[in-house]
């Protein structure tokens, strides 16, 4: 049984996207109010002066440079229409006078819509090793080897480009948020939180500081800058830069003091001017506690928090849609690619692209049981019997928590029955729903999978377990349930029209 | 060289014109293109001048009493003096010592013009060789600009540049304007009004930019500027000598191709915390500039380019200039550190290899 419990728990860890991406969420910005500093254009207006006398490409060109260097564009103008016009034109000289006409291209330096296909994610590899090669000191270069090399699960390569990158840049934002998050991925939360405990820029910076407290709440122990933190918050700085951590704080009344109330003060404060992560943070608490006040167009920025709403509601290809755009946002995750691949498995039906989807979540998740199962609920829905099964050979059941081993249980009790044994497929459902004892939408669901299969295999018991299923959820209004009913019910009907028919023959 | 607005004809720079000066030099015409002063403003005025053995130069006359257009006379007077001595002083260094790369001073003295008394009619002058132009107006010329005429450019500024280096002094101002074309010489460095000596006091000594800011180095412009003379301002000319190859192979300068390649919220513009903070990303503009430059070089001669480009406009001034003399300078920052010398050997090697078409 393809399965997902919600987002249980949500703490709100750095993001970590490549820099081209990172920058257009503005969290790399100076923290210092940006009013925009004079620069003297005297000698600006001499070289215009020269070209008025000298109308030729070199001395337009001289100009063009001079205006983009001082971000003047409307000073040159003229001169770049007419290097425009020119011949034999270097190809910078061109680009520059088309950028002060405004008419300059702008390139993603990576295009992170392929970052889910493998290959592209190795020729990055090699690129940015290019890149490297030819100026070691790039700091974002490493960061962003180690995103890439994080992408496609090669953890030892990841940390070592990482600590590249910390040694030359040790106080930067970007490479301390991206190299906490990549700890965090790898489970290594304590080294997390050390890298961040012992910087000294941590106690300044608002985005550190969110990331220490959320990184010791993940941790279970106190966060050493929580006080800071609150001071931070009202120190007049503007919105954006402190909403996450708004954003961790209110998270951390939640989780330590259980103070509900103040949490929800905290994280509705966080919506003032929210980033992405903060919005779905503020989404999630909003789902778990409720009483957040998130207007649409405030959600719609977070991929994150689009799919959990519209999963909530059964808005499914929506919730999909969404899920995929978080997915290509944060490759290295699992949450995405596990929900991607239920909705597209469970609710569509699509089995191959489901296990397209949690295929590419076991590149950087590698032996993630639920991204496993989720493959192999997919395979063996595609008649995939063998490679179903050798998805789940490695997962021991002994220590998973019931979220991981229920629905592991119900997906082999799926490969039982599709292996034509009924007897050991009813068992193993039966052992998924007694271990989801308490967890009502998954329990439910078991037990709707289960009587599908029953009927699909047209054992004796399949109509008194399909009628029981159907009975227990009849009231039932959650989405994923309602959904699962109906395709019971319909498979009900089916089979007892062609049972009748056959009485009849 | 400079354009200058038209003088008012009472003033008595402008009736130097006729006039014969010390030295037998005739000024016989306004020069259209004049050096701007010192100060960063116009008030010094262009002539040529001739001598008996009808030998052209280049004046340019210090306008003393344009002092009374502003509101503190007395303290722009003073600036207009020291920024005047500042420049004689550099180029009476330039001549004594000989550089052959340096467009430097032939004369200089103090003309008393007539009809006028006291500081109204004196005008301090320097008079320098006669470019035919600046490298901008050669590269027009030429039917096509051959990668050897750049690197034979580019090394002839680099020996100027060294040449000034060793007698401690530093540029600042080294840019396409200012690298003048001689008659069968080639080129040469000119116009040390923003120059600065090492040890000597000068108007501009605490400024932070001192040459023009569209082509200075990218710390100047986020406000760091280093403790270390040397660092600041060496480092500044070897950022400069590498903008001057940008320019030459690509028609634009390095501060120009990486201001277009930050990010607005990184722009030096924009950017209010400190030049370490930001490093990082102006790195990243710098590679992202380097890429887009680099197409313009011959492929023959792209890489070893490219290196000495890197190492000459490396944003973080620490570690601009050659490795080698990085670390055998064992981290401090001498002159040594900051050396062209191994680029004057590197671009000559590279200009005679395509000279011959090697």
């Amino acid at each position: 049984m393809a399965q997902l419990f919600g987002d249980q728990d949500r703490k709100i860890f750095p993001r970590w996207r490549p820099f081209r991406e990172t920058l257009k969420t503005g969290e790399l910005s100076s923290i210092e109010n940006a009013a925009r500093k004079n620069t003297p254009i005297d000698d600006l207006l001499r070289l215009k002066a020269q070209w008025g006398k000298n109308r030729t490409p070199s001395f337009a060109a001289d100009v063009v440079s001079a205006a983009v260097a001082l971000d003047e564009p409307g000073q040159a103008k003229q001169e770049a229409d007419f290097l425009l016009k020119a011949q034999s034109v270097p190809l910078p000289a061109r680009s520059l006078a088309e950028r002060i006409l405004g008419i300059a291209t702008v390139e993603p330096a990576l295009d992170i819509n392929d970052v889910l296909n493998a290959q592209s994610t190795r020729k990055k590899i090699h690129d940015i090793r290019r890149r490297l090669w030819d100026d070691p000191h790039n700091v974002i270069g490493w960061t962003e080897l180690s995103f890439f090399f994080a992408v496609i699960g090669v953890h030892d390569k990841a940390i070592s480009a990482m600590e590249n990158a910390l040694r030359l840049a040790p106080h930067n934002r970007y490479v301390l948020r991206s190299a906490a998050r990549l700890f965090v991925h790898i489970n290594h939360l304590g080294r997390a939180h050390e890298l961040l405990l012992t910087n000294e820029r941590t106690r300044y910076d608002p985005w550190l500081l969110a990331a220490e407290i959320a990184i010791a709440d993940a941790r279970g122990k106190p966060p050493k800058f929580a006080i800071t933190g609150r001071r931070t918050l009202n120190s007049g700085i503007d919105r954006f830069h402190v909403s996450e951590l708004a954003s961790a704080i209110g998270t951390l009344e939640i989780n330590a003091s259980g103070s509900t109330r103040r949490g929800r003060r905290f994280i509705q404060d966080s919506l003032e001017k929210p980033s992405e992560n903060a919005v779905a943070q503020a989404a999630w608490a909003d789902r778990k506690f409720g009483m957040i006040d998130i207007n649409g167009t405030i959600l719609r920025q977070s991929p994150e928090a689009k799919t959990w709403d519209n999963y909530m509601i059964g808005n499914w290809r929506r919730a999909l849609d969404a899920s995929m755009t978080w997915f290509r946002d944060q490759p290295f995750s699992k949450h995405p690619p596990i929900i991607a691949s239920y909705l597209s498995a469970l609710v569509f039906q699509e089995y191959e692209s489901a296990a397209k989807i949690a295929g590419q979540g076991l590149v950087a998740n590698a032996g993630d049981p639920l991204l496993l199962n989720n493959l192999a609920y997919s395979l063996a829905n595609q008649g995939k019997i063998s490679e179903a099964v050798t998805a789940l050979k490695n997962i021991s059941l002994e220590g998973l928590p019931t979220e991981i081993s229920a629905p592991v249980l119900a997906t082999r009790g799926l490969i039982a029955y599709r292996s034509g044994n009924a007897i050991e497929g009813r068992a193993l459902y039966m052992e998924a729903v007694e271990r989801l004892n308490g967890h009502q939408s998954a329990l439910l669901r078991a037990n709707l999978h289960m009587a599908i299969e029953e009927l699909r295999a047209g054992t004796p018991q399949a109509n008194v377990v399909a009628v029981a299923s159907l009975g227990i959820t009849a009231e039932v209004v959650m989405p994923e349930v309602v959904m699962l009913r109906e395709r019971l019910r319909g498979q009900f009907v089916e089979s007892r029209k062609k049972e009748a028919i056959s009485d009849h023959g | 060289m400079d354009v200058v607005p038209p003088v008012d004809a009472k003033h008595p720079v402008e009736r130097l014109l006729g006039t014969t000066l010390d030295g037998g030099w005739k000024v016989v015409e306004r020069f259209e293109h004049a050096v701007k002063d010192a100060t960063g403003g116009n008030n010094s005025v262009g002539f040529i001048v001739e001598n008996g053995e009808g030998k052209r130069g280049f004046l340019k006359a210090i306008d003393l009493a344009s002092s009374n257009k502003f509101n503190d006379p007395p303290s722009v007077l003073q600036e207009m003096l020291s920024a005047y001595l500042n420049e004689r002083n550099i180029c009476t260094i330039c001549k004594d010592r000989q550089m052959r790369r340096v467009a430097g001073s032939i004369a200089h003295g103090q003309a008393q013009v007539d009809g006028a008394i006291g500081l109204e009619g004196s005008v301090s002058y320097i008079i320098f060789e006669l470019a035919e132009g600046d490298i901008r107006h050669a590269i027009d010329k030429l039917d096509h600009v051959d990668t050897a005429w750049s690197l034979r450019t580019l090394h002839d500024i680099a020996v100027g540049m060294d040449q000034i280096h060793r007698a401690d002094i530093a540029h600042l101002d080294t840019k396409p304007s200012n690298a003048l074309r001689f008659k069968d010489q080639g080129t040469k460095l000119s116009d040390f009004g923003k120059s600065l000596q090492r040890g000597r006091a000068s108007l501009h000594e605490n400024d932070l930019i001192v040459g023009d800011p569209s082509y200075a180095p990218p710390e100047l412009h986020y406000d760091y500027l280093s403790p270390d003379w040397n660092e600041r301002r060496f480092g500044c000319d070897l950022w400069l000598l590498g903008s001057m190859a940008v320019f030459l192979f690509s028609r634009t300068t390095m501060t120009g191709l990486l201001s277009s390649e930050m990010a607005g919220i990184h722009h030096w513009r924009q950017w209010r915390g400190g030049y370490l903070d930001v490093l990082p990303y102006v790195r990243d503009g710098f590679n992202r500039a380097i890429v887009k430059f680099e197409p313009t070089i011959w492929e023959g001669i792209r890489s070893p380019v490219i290196i000495i480009i890197r190492q000459l406009c490396d944003p973080d001034p620490h570690r601009r200039g050659h490795p080698i003399n990085l670390s055998q300078s064992g981290g401090n920052n001498s002159i040594y550190r900051f050396s062209v010398e191994r680029y004057v050997s590197q671009f000559d090697a590279l200009a005679k290899r395509c000279e011959l078409g090697l």
